[in-house]
């Protein structure tokens, strides 16, 4: 029973500060703890904001780049590590990809910084960081949070399936596409979702890769941010806020089914 | 799945393609970042001497940098501090985890997935914006105050934002998903037969959780550990947003020092120092993760 | 039966689970030193009445006396009760020798006493050896060993299996259930045993306990359940058997298509099945001068090694199995026309009850 009112207390203190956020979007003030009344005018004025509506327009491009490319890396090396019995390099790849979880970002956005002016200076590439650079290192740090996942659902894989394909003529590459992508595709997907929201929501590693005219979303909210809490900053959070919410819904509907048919 | 010696060529870009990915933007940037901190400080664009020195002499080293990083009592206390807050936050972070943790493994069946989704659905949302939110909830006229306010109990508003305080609520606050889940993962897998065992065998419930539930759970306690300590002892959002001005972290210098001193070298010097410093903890949480990848298997 | 009666004593215990009741109204009595076995089909209520008693499953109604102690009210680290666990349950981090010391530890017992006593119990199941292993470094037999060991450790006044042999395969099963018998009885402990093998619950027990639907449908010597069933669900759970329907001629006859076969205690007039084991019927290759013989043929022949058994077909009445042992040579070949009866005692008459 303890536990029950410790478990409560805590997903209080989880969502409280989010469900402020929700309500205090609608406040009519521009002193977003002081209530003055229900208004919607703050979402208006986040989409009059042109700097901010750029700066999406750049992170769900980047964003959506990134995951596509850490689902592809991130599978083959999950593939690599729990599939392909030992082999020479396992160990460090391993190491790879394990190590971007934990390490901070403040290293990795430095190093790759320095990866890139050092590139830049000896073979002419990249002249300039931009989009590209700010792909580069998420994809670089995304790959191994999908590796983490697809390795975790490869490890539950019935080998017999695969097994049962090349028996009956399939190659291992067709073997793979046909039956196990299938099988780990919910893996994939939630995945790519991961990799998606690191991406659109990385501030630090993107500050130190990005160049001129590659601004962020997390930039400018966090420019706005540093100076004190701002209603616009409010209306923003509760529209990812609806949206993680409707995309949580959609994923657990999904599992019901999927459980369901699992016991039929 | 067997090897499969038809086709050696697809086995090697399967792991041939991740890895070189890998050793090219993760592996070797450290290298540079080495080099950058034992390179000279130049007022050009990039601030440091090119990549090839003068008449292509391209290894003059210094160790100017990590020379000040010692003798500077502002880089050594940031760092002691960085450790002070994050191990503080982990601890704090474990204590509000665990009961949640156990709750999770405890509760039936059909309930989990959603409890667990919920742990999980915060994680998705941006950082930023969860630590933002605490901003609101702290500051001098936040919802906490403000409340106290009204309600007589207080005639100044308590001084929360911009404290040590704040950054310890801000971490627990934005970490406590990685806690939770390999805690849940290692809690749940625990046969509920042992518990009975050692209840029939004369233990009362604190012995329970104490000789047969917490070692049983080491595996999940350190990885969940590792995961709340190593990045928040780079952590730069939430000390920056939620600390006052003298909340020192090695994060938040490593970043001033790029940035508004633009300081390469020195901030180059920085993260190797702190590289060093995640060394043991860094090892600690790979071994634990390879050892729960032989288990699953 | 050993022992003074009652030193298990429970009366009209009951467990519910919504509007099922997993065991309904259960009274036993089990004598000090007596191996008794719950025996019955998966569900039935036997694992939910074991952990009743090792008081890991509440009591919505009745009691449990142990040595004239009620029990009712005591959590299970207090009762002297202990069991070893369907899987063993052996604390994977702790090594055997900390697996069997850890009851003790729970007592507060000093070290050298509590040395000597690991040392004793692991002597007791052969496994001293291995005191130094983890329960994962040990085979499915020494696992069992082990968990034997640490249940005892605390000289419970009682010991509960459940299913003790479900985790073994085949082969080792039988070697462990003359092991594990032979233990019991050395060290004279009271011991409850939840098995759905008739064969572990006939070779283990003094007394075994049939459970159906969570009551208690028949309690007797393995012996006794198995010649004497009550009811139909006794008589296919114990083994193998012929159920003929037939009318009661008088308290000795029943008659079974146009003739008269022996039985016993059947009353005059009525509808009766009785159950006939397959190796009490005997079968003749002529007819008995009695002339109240069943007379079939012969339609199938089944080669299990020591013994055969016959598929017999009798016009009216379902196909009947009869098993014969000696040479194979002297079984007749299918098409014969063979003839059956048997002693009264062996047609047991069931009572309507399922």
């Amino acid at each position: 029973m303890s536990l029950r009112v410790a478990m409560i207390v805590v997903f209080v203190f989880l969502y409280a500060p989010m469900l402020l956020l929700v309500i205090y979007s609608f406040n009519e003030s521009r002193l977003v703890t002081v209530w003055a009344g229900f208004s919607t005018r703050w979402y208006g004025e986040l989409f009059r904001d042109r700097q901010m509506m750029s700066a999406l327009w750049v992170s769900l491009r980047v964003a959506f780049m990134a995951a596509t490319t850490a689902v592809v890396l991130g599978t083959l090396a999950a593939v690599a590590l729990t599939r392909l019995g030992p082999f020479r390099g396992r160990n460090a790849l391993g190491v790879l990809v394990t190590a971007p979880l934990v390490i901070p970002e403040v290293i990795t956005g430095l190093s790759l910084l320095l990866l890139f002016v050092a590139m830049g200076q000896l073979i002419g590439w990249p002249a300039e960081r931009g989009m590209v650079t700010v792909w580069i290192a998420h994809v670089t740090f995304a790959t191994a949070f999908v590796t983490v996942v697809v390795a975790a659902r490869l490890a539950r894989f019935e080998s017999a399936l695969y097994e049962a394909a090349l028996d009956l003529g399939a190659t291992p590459f067709r073997a793979f596409v046909q039956v196990v992508l299938p099988v780990i595709a919910p893996a994939l997907l939630a995945g790519w979702l991961l990799a998606f929201t690191l991406s659109l929501d990385d501030l630090v590693i993107a500050s130190f890769t990005t160049g001129p005219g590659a601004t962020t979303l997390p930039m400018v909210v966090f420019s706005s941010v540093r100076l004190g809490v701002s209603p616009k900053v409010n209306a923003l959070a509760t529209l990812l806020i609806a949206f993680v919410v409707l995309a949580a819904l959609a994923s657990w509907w999904l599992m019901q089914r999927r459980s369901a048919y699992r016991d039929t | 799945m067997p090897e499969t010696p038809a086709r050696p060529w697809g086995r090697w870009l399967v792991i041939g393609i991740p890895l070189v990915w890998l050793s090219l933007f993760f592996l070797l940037p450290f290298g540079i970042v080495l080099k950058i901190s034992l390179s000279e400080a130049a007022v050009a664009i990039p601030p440091v001497q090119p990549w090839f020195g003068v008449e292509g002499q391209w290894l003059s080293a210094t160790f100017e940098h990590f020379r000040l990083l010692v003798s500077d009592t502002l880089y050594l206390s940031a760092y002691l501090s960085s450790l002070r807050i994050a191990t503080v936050s982990t601890v704090l972070c474990l204590l509000v985890g665990f009961p949640l943790a156990l709750g999770l493994a405890r509760a039936a069946p059909r309930w989990q997935g959603i409890l667990l989704l919920l742990v999980i659905i915060p994680s998705w949302t941006s950082l930023l914006i969860r630590v933002y939110a605490w901003m609101g909830i702290l500051g001098n006229t936040g919802v906490i105050n403000n409340m106290l306010l009204a309600l007589g109990l207080i005639d100044q508003p308590l001084v929360m934002l911009r404290t040590d305080f704040a950054v310890y609520v801000g971490i627990v606050y934005a970490y406590l998903p990685f806690m939770v889940l390999p805690l849940y993962a290692t809690l749940v897998r625990i046969d509920p037969a042992l518990l009975e065992a050692a209840a029939d065998l004369g233990a009362t419930a604190p012995t329970v959780f104490l000789r047969v539930v917490l070692p049983l759970a080491t595996g999940g306690i350190i990885a969940g550990s590792m995961l709340v300590f190593i990045p928040a002892i780079g952590e730069f959002v939430i000390p920056e947003l939620l600390g006052g001005a003298d909340t020192l972290m090695i994060g938040r210098v490593l970043w001033q020092e790029f940035f508004n001193n633009r300081a390469w070298p020195l901030a180059a010097a920085v993260a190797v120092v702190l590289l060093a410093v995640l060394l043991a903890p860094l090892w600690l949480f790979h071994h634990q993760q390879s050892r729960s990848l032989e288990l699953e298997r | 039966m050993s022992g003074t009666p009652g030193f298990l004593s429970l009366r009209g215990l009951e467990r519910r689970y919504g509007t099922v009741n997993a065991v309904d109204v259960v009274d036993l009595d089990i004598g000090r030193s007596e191996i008794f076995a719950l025996l019955g089909p998966s569900g039935c209520g036997k694992s939910t009445l074991l952990r009743m008693l090792a008081g890991l499953e509440g009591i919505d109604a009745g009691t449990i006396h142990l040595d004239g102690e009620l029990l009712n009210a005591q959590p299970a680290h207090r009762r002297p009760v202990n069991m070893m666990f369907q899987a063993y349950a052996l604390f994977p981090h702790l090594t055997v020798a900390d697996n069997v010391a850890f009851g003790l530890r729970q007592l507060g017992m000093e070290t050298a006493r509590l040395r000597a006593r690991v040392e004793e119990m692991l002597a007791l199941v052969r496994m001293s050896d291995y005191a130094a292993r983890r329960p994962q470094q040990l085979s499915g037999g020494q696992q069992q060993r082990v968990a034997l060991a640490r249940s005892l450790a605390r000289a419970p006044k009682l010991l509960l299996l459940d299913e003790p042999m479900a985790a073994l395969d085949r082969q080792l099963r039988v070697e462990m259930q003359r092991e594990l018998r032979e233990i019991l009885r050395s060290i004279e402990i009271t011991c409850v045993i939840v098995t759905h093998d008739r064969d572990e619950a006939m070779t283990m027990a003094d007394r075994i306990g049939l459970m159906q639907q969570g009551r208690l449908v028949q309690v007797g010597s393995p012996e006794a359940v198995y010649d004497r069933p009550r009811t139909r669900f006794a008589a296919e759970f114990l083994g193998p058997v012929n159920l003929l329907d037939g009318v009661a001629e008088s308290a000795d006859r029943v008659r079974l298509g146009d003739r008269l076969l022996p039985t016993a205690g059947a009353a005059p007039g009525a509808r009766i099945t009785v159950a006939v084991r397959p190796e009490d019927i005997d079968l003749h290759l002529a007819p008995p001068a009695h002339g109240q013989a069943l007379a079939g043929t012969l339609v199938g022949i089944d080669y299990m090694g020591a013994h055969r058994v016959l598929e017999i077909e009798v016009p009216g009445l379902p196909r009947l199995s009869v098993i014969v042992s000696g040479s194979a040579q002297k079984t007749p070949p299918p098409g014969t026309a063979v003839w059956l009866d048997w002693w009264p005692e062996d047609a047991v008459v069931l009572e309507e009850t399922s």
